[in-house]
């Protein structure tokens, strides 16, 4: 199980890394109670701060997405149906209104930016379980 | 002192060296004349400036062989030629061998850098990196870890079955002493290979397969050796007792045991090297990002708390991270080795 992160990008490296496991999950590649690698050895690997991916590793906890035990290390966390986290059915909306907007700015016309959404649900969804 | 023992031991020592010195003779070149080491230069490059650094790098080899002749000879000719000083003295230059290398190899690298070929350098902007946790259970080798306990407790129960009133009681003292200093050294080495498990292993975006592919193949044949050692320390107490307490059998059986044991870490040395050589001769170095601290190194030392490497990649070679926390353990474990020996000299 492979993750890259673009030490040059703009966005922060504890989100690319929160957003690779997210999308790992997402795709069914790390399943429920899957070990995680330890803070210290991604942080030795990527040669960052320890805080780096105890950031990330917050920002994955707080979405319900892992759990977090000392001693034990982390492990994505077991799902329900519904959503979990700080992010109840309505925040969800939130970030997806938000990219919307953006592609709606971008003057994208709507049948274009369903396409869009399609293709990329479809890639999300691929090998992820039914 | 069985003169078997004592030419097993040189022998072994010798064969055991032979693949080092084959691989670090050719390591420089392994990947074609395109490469010094990991510095990409062109392939003219060795008709010329590349011939006097490879030489001359090859030349350092061999200090630490040099240095340990004479430490034999010093040895045979102060008396103290015993199977403990002997295994000291094979441990402390392969220590000093290892160093050695390394000082040799970041000359060669650095004298090599000033006809790197340009397009080559730019660092990889993307890493890649395995989110399989690697712990030290899923690199522990049970057999050898049982052999180890075995072989430590054999001596012990052995030591405790002595009867100080038909044995010379200072012997029995030194063995125990022996057998305390080498659990003391079994805690250190599996420090190191914990420092193995979780050395650093990112890849470039490139090819991440091939070169996580080669870092895990480095860090299972480097776990490998460590075991080796292990148990050969772990069996020297039990080596010893034999030698010096044993009946002319016992010492027979030990010394064929000793020879068995050689023979067996030299051959698993050599295929496990030249397993691990074919997998690196076939990937491609690559330069990873310097870290923010290591760019404004100057010397071989640094503080850098925020990072939790122990060795950082500088321009000009390597800085250990005085921050990073096997710093303090190794200087707690140390500490506590010159407690137990002012303890046991007392």
């Amino acid at each position: 199980m492979l993750l890259t992160i673009d030490m040059n990008g703009r966005r922060p490296i504890y989100l690319q890394i929160a957003d690779g496991i997210k999308t790992l999950i997402a795709r069914g590649q790390l399943g429920e109670g899957q070990a995680l690698p330890g803070v210290r050895q991604m942080a030795l690997d990527l040669g960052v701060n320890l805080n780096t991916i105890a950031a990330a590793y917050r920002e994955l906890q707080s979405e319900g997405l892992i759990v977090v035990k000392r001693g034990l290390g982390a492990r994505v966390a077991v799902r329900s149906g519904a959503p979990t986290g700080k992010h109840g059915g309505d925040e969800l909306r939130g970030p997806l209104r938000s990219a919307l907007t953006d592609l709606v700015l971008a003057g994208i016309p709507q049948k274009q930016i369903l396409n869009l959404i399609n293709d990329e649900l479809r890639t999300l969804l691929k090998g992820a379980k039914s | 002192m069985n003169i078997l023992v004592i030419v097993g031991a040189i022998v072994g020592a010798a064969l055991a060296t032979l693949p080092r010195i084959i691989e670090r003779w050719r390591s420089p070149v392994m990947r074609g004349p395109e490469f010094l080491f990991d510095v990409a230069v062109n392939p003219d490059f060795h008709n010329g400036a590349g011939n006097d650094i490879l030489r001359r790098y090859r030349g350092r080899l061999f200090i630490p062989y040099l240095l340990e002749g004479l430490i034999f000879v010093a040895l045979w000719l102060a008396g103290q030629w015993t199977i403990a000083n002997i295994l000291t003295a094979i441990a402390v230059i392969a220590i000093f061998t290892r160093f050695n290398y390394y000082a040799a190899r970041i000359w060669a690298e650095n004298q090599a850098r000033r006809f790197e070929r340009l397009e080559e350098t730019r660092p990889a902007s993307s890493l890649v990196f395995s989110l399989e946790p690697r712990t030290l259970l899923n690199y522990t080798n049970w057999h050898v870890e049982g052999g180890i306990i075995l072989a430590l407790a054999a001596a012990a129960m052995w030591l405790a079955s002595l009867n100080p009133t038909s044995h010379d009681a200072l012997m029995i003292r030194k063995l125990a002493d022996n057998l305390i200093v080498t659990i003391y050294m079994q805690v250190g080495m599996l420090l190191i290979k914990r420092g193995i498990v979780h050395s650093g292993s990112a890849a470039p975006a490139d090819n991440p397969e091939a070169y996580l592919a080669w870092r895990e193949s480095l860090r299972r044949f480097s776990i490998g050796v460590c075991d080796v050692f292990r148990l050969m320390f772990a069996l020297s107490p039990i080596f010893t007792i034999a030698f010096i307490l044993g009946s002319a059998r016992v010492q027979m059986a030990a010394t064929a045991g000793f020879i068995a044991f050689m023979v067996i870490a030299v051959v698993y040395e050599w295929r496990s090297r030249f397993a691990y050589l074919r997998v690196a001769r076939s990937t491609k170095p690559a330069r990873l990002p310097l870290l923010p601290g290591a760019e404004k190194s100057r010397g071989p030392l640094g503080f850098w708390p925020a990072l939790p490497v122990l060795l950082l990649k500088t321009t000009n070679g390597y800085a250990l991270n005085l921050a990073s926390a096997p710093v303090p353990i190794a200087g707690l474990y140390l500490a506590g080795f010159a407690v137990l020996w002012f303890w046991l000299v007392r």
